[in-house]
């Protein structure tokens, strides 16, 4: 599936250049005619609301219509998600999204909607998923990690944002991989989780490369979970390296309510794939450690199904703990 | 006096039923999940038990001072309703509604109408630079 | 410095920052619009400007919300953030009595105190100082709630019972919505707003001023005191009574700005705990709830001195000391500015700019609050009921609703407030319920992190009682909850000692 996204993104390209010389047959019908509200199911400051502040800009320069930024948090964004239904479905309502959260929430708890309720139209990044520990911590490597938590089950500690999220899943899947048994200690976001690993109240976090950028020289990062290094960590190890077979993280994506017109629904994808293909846009997504990817409304269900099915064994596992 | 001590079984008994409900619940919790909500429910039980007690074998010898009830009653239905009316009539005719009956209850003699007017002319004036404020220079997108 | 002093000083930036105070002061006055809104409704203007200017303009904005929510917590007893949560213990009873005008000047010169003390702190001891965010682990902020909580039991003398009764309903309410430790979705109702928790803003709307509204109406005694014509706005007698109590400003503005720099505690827990402090320590204890001067003076200074706390992690190591911090940090972000460590050394220029600016601005708010003060107090003291009530309803549902521009809200606090009001009736004050659903949250993820932390290192007791900052606190805690009972037993037997 990462090589879909790779060969993908080449196609993408091409397809974005012939979009911006013809803006006329992209956004048929004058859509969007008004202010678009972009509703953001994570607190100000977090990777879901810094990423749609990266796009803000150039959703206006390409639309011409202002984009207002709204926040509703709560519930590891399972609250916005429940209401996304419940918003006029005229594309002027937007929300963003992340899978795993949107997979992993409804099949562990009721939580008010169904990962089929949440209709996607975009994906345009992924934030990797990387094993973060204190500069001064013993691990230098991640094998040092892996050896500690083989000679002591249970005894490394591996913080993250919340529980049933992201870092909980890559923890589980982590545990999994390397055939060790880790204690995952939950936090009220990543950031949490990240003054605990630069306190040593932890041993290590199991966060996003961003959270690995914007610690700077305080951490060390053992792991991203990318195909190829991330340009903003070139010391961090892929798991592939390591080899470990796990590329993931939280992919972004949007979605609008249900009962938005498909052609509506297209040109979003249109202006978001756009936007993903700005050069400018591209530059400080990578400087802050994340992955631009391009999955257009076509590709969506077969993206979520296999996301569904990657997910699988680790979601059982965490079902029977 | 003895209405004092009442007041206290029955605060003791909505107590009882909240708390028991929160252990109830918290029976289908997680073990992590479930500590706090033991805790508080446990709480309210043994409060509510306490409470029974104590008024049960002290009585306070201060009375208690209610005040009117009528129109406290009457505001929290002003805006029981308001609130209940603001997604459906929008900001602005929700609250010229709402604020024209809290006038009202909130009056206690009988004024001329002319200041009964400029009242609510004053009223109406806040309310649309409310939501003039909030809706244009905040961002806030309004009902 | 000297450079970066000059450079915060032009026109332009001073321009900024007194319209940031004022914007800033206006906002946080008005109950359910929290520093954190006006922040963010802020950032974007900001985009525009060289980033040492938007900083100091949102840094300006800042602080003049965090000063704001005291004139609702005076006037109308309503936290306008709930880091104005102890000033309403003593400000209202204050105003109630007349001196409305009084707490409202007091609070001025104490925020400007604890926001000058907060902002001094980060310009000079700002990389060592934040190591002490990272010395408050999980279970430090377990330790850190449970002191808070030790308040409900002094702040409820005389109905102590119903005090804990208060906390643990406050404990309950906290546990709505879906859980951060286990993942559980606790007594939603299966209402997807619920899933979120109780939002604090509308809860502090509905448990703190829809009661006052109703009380409002009850009777025909005027909402507060009208001050005595001719008296201004106290500024010497302001003064005075601030000099006295000098000790407890100084104290205060400490602990805010400490508090500040944990990132889970916030201005809340720095008022109250600064509050809790200046009761113990008083020699006039009785008097704190029924209008202490000195209780004003310690939640104002504490609360305005988080703000240059909550800069200092957030600046030095990345980590938002509070919510606004969070957002000003995302709008560093994206201007390209990457904080950490070297910032200090590398941004030299824009960071010292910023930090004066901050200074300025906080001076600036002293014209600014005692003007605005003194607009609110002859307002609200003034208005007769029959327009009062109505306006205050307005600005409570806007409030409540703008939060997160959720129609439920409204309900929920209208909801809630009918609660307060009946809970009233029963003896029930409302404060112990707050603590309990502000502190809750931070107890329990304390707790069990604490735990599974604990449990991993095969030492769950050496986890919670075997770490030293742990043990300050709880040695803190104690001495809260012991020392009015030991003073008390001294006071007796001196009494009896004494000769008739």
């Amino acid at each position: 599936m990462k090589t879909l996204n790779r060969r993908q993104f080449g196609q993408t390209l091409i397809a974005t250049g012939a979009a911006a010389s013809m803006p006329g047959i992209v956004r048929a019908q004058s859509f969007p005619s008004r202010a678009i509200n972009y509703i953001i199911p994570f607190n100000p400051g977090g990777e879901s609301d810094v990423t749609a502040r990266f796009q803000q800009p150039f959703f206006e320069q390409i639309t011409g219509q202002s984009v207002v930024i709204q926040s509703k948090p709560g519930a590891g964004g399972a609250t916005a998600w429940a209401q996304l239904n419940g918003f006029e479905p005229d594309g002027h309502t937007i929300m963003n999204t992340i899978v795993p959260h949107t997979v992993l929430q409804p099949a562990m708890k009721d939580v008010g909607y169904q990962t089929a309720d949440i209709n996607n139209v975009f994906f345009f990044h992924y934030t990797p998923d990387a094993v973060v520990v204190n500069v001064d911590s013993p691990y230098q490597t991640l094998q040092d990690l892996i050896d500690d938590a083989k000679a002591n089950p249970g005894s490394v500690t591996f913080g993250g944002s919340g529980t049933n999220t992201a870092n909980h899943l890559a923890s589980e899947i982590f545990a999994d991989m390397t055939d060790t048994i880790t204690t995952y200690i939950p936090f009220k976001g990543s950031a949490p989780a990240m003054t605990a690993v630069l306190g040593g109240q932890i041993a290590a976090a199991m966060s996003y490369t961003t959270q690995g950028v914007k610690a700077g020289e305080q951490v060390r990062t053992l792991a991203v979970a990318t195909e190829e290094r991330v340009a903003a960590l070139p010391d961090a190890p892929t798991f592939k390296e390591l080899g470990f077979d796990h590329v993931g993280g939280a992919y972004r994506g949007v979605a609008v309510p249900a009962g938005t017109p498909t052609e509506i629904q297209q040109n979003l994808s249109d202006i978001l794939q756009q936007i993903n293909a700005n050069p400018e846009f591209q530059a400080q997504m990578t400087a802050a450690g994340y992955e631009v990817i391009d999955v257009p409304l076509g590709d969506i269900p077969a993206f979520i199904e296999e996301r569904k099915t990657a997910y699988g064994p680790a979601i059982d596992r965490l079902k029977s703990a | 006096m003895t209405r004092f001590m009442h007041r206290d079984i029955a605060a003791a008994l909505g107590l009882l039923i909240v708390g028991a409900y929160a252990l109830w619940e918290a029976r289908e919790m997680s073990v992590f999940g479930a500590i706090f909500p033991q805790l508080a429910g446990a709480g309210m039980v043994l409060g509510a038990i306490l409470l029974a007690l104590r008024a049960a074998i002290w009585i306070p010898d201060v009375p208690q001072n209610d005040g009117a009830i009528l129109r406290p009653l009457l505001m929290l239905a002003a805006l029981a309703s308001w609130a209940v009316l603001l997604p459906i009539l929008g900001f602005v005719p929700t609250s010229l509604i709402g604020a024209g009956a809290c006038m009202l209850i909130a009056q206690q003699d009988p004024l001329p109408l002319r200041t009964r007017a400029l009242h609510f002319a004053g009223l109406a004036t806040l309310v649309v630079s409310v939501a003039f404020l909030f809706g244009y220079l905040l961002n806030v997108r309004l009902p | 410095m000297l450079e970066a002093l000059l450079s915060a000083a032009t026109p332009f930036n001073l321009m900024l920052a007194l319209i940031g105070v004022v914007l800033g002061t206006i906002i946080g006055a008005l109950p359910g619009l929290s520093a954190t809104m006006a922040v963010a409704v802020l950032v974007p203007f900001t985009f525009t400007m060289d980033p040492a200017s938007g900083l100091i303009a949102l840094g300006a904005v800042y602080t003049g919300a965090i000063y704001g929510g005291a004139y609702a917590a005076i006037l109308v007893n309503t936290p306008g953030t709930p880091a104005a949560i102890a000033t309403a213990l003593d400000g209202f009873p204050m105003a109630k009595r007349g001196d409305g005008d009084l707490a409202v000047t007091i609070s001025c010169f104490a925020s400007a105190f604890g926001g000058l003390v907060g902002a001094l702190a980060l310009l000079i001891v700002a990389p060592p100082l934040a190591t002490i965010a990272l010395k408050f682990g999980p279970v430090e902020y377990f330790w850190l709630a449970i002191f808070g909580l030790s308040l409900i039991a002094v702040l409820s003398k005389g109905a102590t019972l119903k005090g804990l009764i208060g906390g643990f309903l406050g404990l309950g309410l906290s546990t709505i919505g879906s859980a951060v430790v286990g993942g559980d979705v606790r007594y939603t109702f299966g209402n997807p707003v619920l899933l979120g928790g109780i939002h604090i803003i509308p809860a502090l709307i509905g448990l703190y001023c829809v009661p006052v509204l109703l009380n409002m109406v009850a009777t025909q005694d005027p909402h507060i005191e009208r001050a005595a014509t001719g008296r201004g706005t106290r500024v010497g007698e302001a003064l005075t009574l601030m000099w006295r109590s000098k000790f407890n400003l100084v104290r205060s503005s400490v602990v805010g700005t400490v508090v500040g720099i944990l990132p889970a505690a916030g201005g809340a827990v720095a008022g109250l705990v600064a509050y809790s402090e200046a009761r113990r320590t008083s020699k006039h204890k009785d008097q704190f709830g029924k209008g202490a001067v000195d209780g004003v003076i310690a939640s104002e200074s504490a609360n305005s001195a988080t703000v240059g706390g909550g800069f200092v992690p957030t600046l030095v190591l990345g980590i938002p000391g509070t919510p606004p911090d969070a957002i000003i940090l995302g709008a560093l972000m994206v201007q390209g500015i990457r904080v950490g460590p070297q910032l200090f050394v590398e941004q030299a220029s824009t960071v010292y700019t910023f930090i004066f600016g901050l200074l300025f601005a906080t001076v600036l708010m002293i014209p600014v609050g005692l003007l605005i003060g003194r607009t609110a107090f002859r307002a609200i003291s003034s208005i007769p009921k029959a327009v009062l009530a109505p306006s205050i309803g307005v600005l409570i549902m806007i409030g409540a609703f703008a939060v997160e521009q959720n129609p439920t809200h409204v309900v929920m606090m209208v909801a809630l407030g009918a609660f307060a009001w009946i809970l009233l009736k029963f003896g029930f004050e409302a404060s112990p319920i707050v603590l309990g659903l502000i502190l809750g949250p931070i107890a329990e993820q304390g707790f069990v992190q604490g735990y599974l932390i604990g449990n991993a290192g095969g030492n769950i007791w050496g986890e919670f009682f075997g770490r030293p900052i742990s043990l300050a606190i709880i040695a803190f805690t104690l001495l809260t909850l012991l020392w009015p009972l030991w003073s008390d037993r001294k006071t007796r037997m001196r009494l009896k000692g004494a000769p008739e």
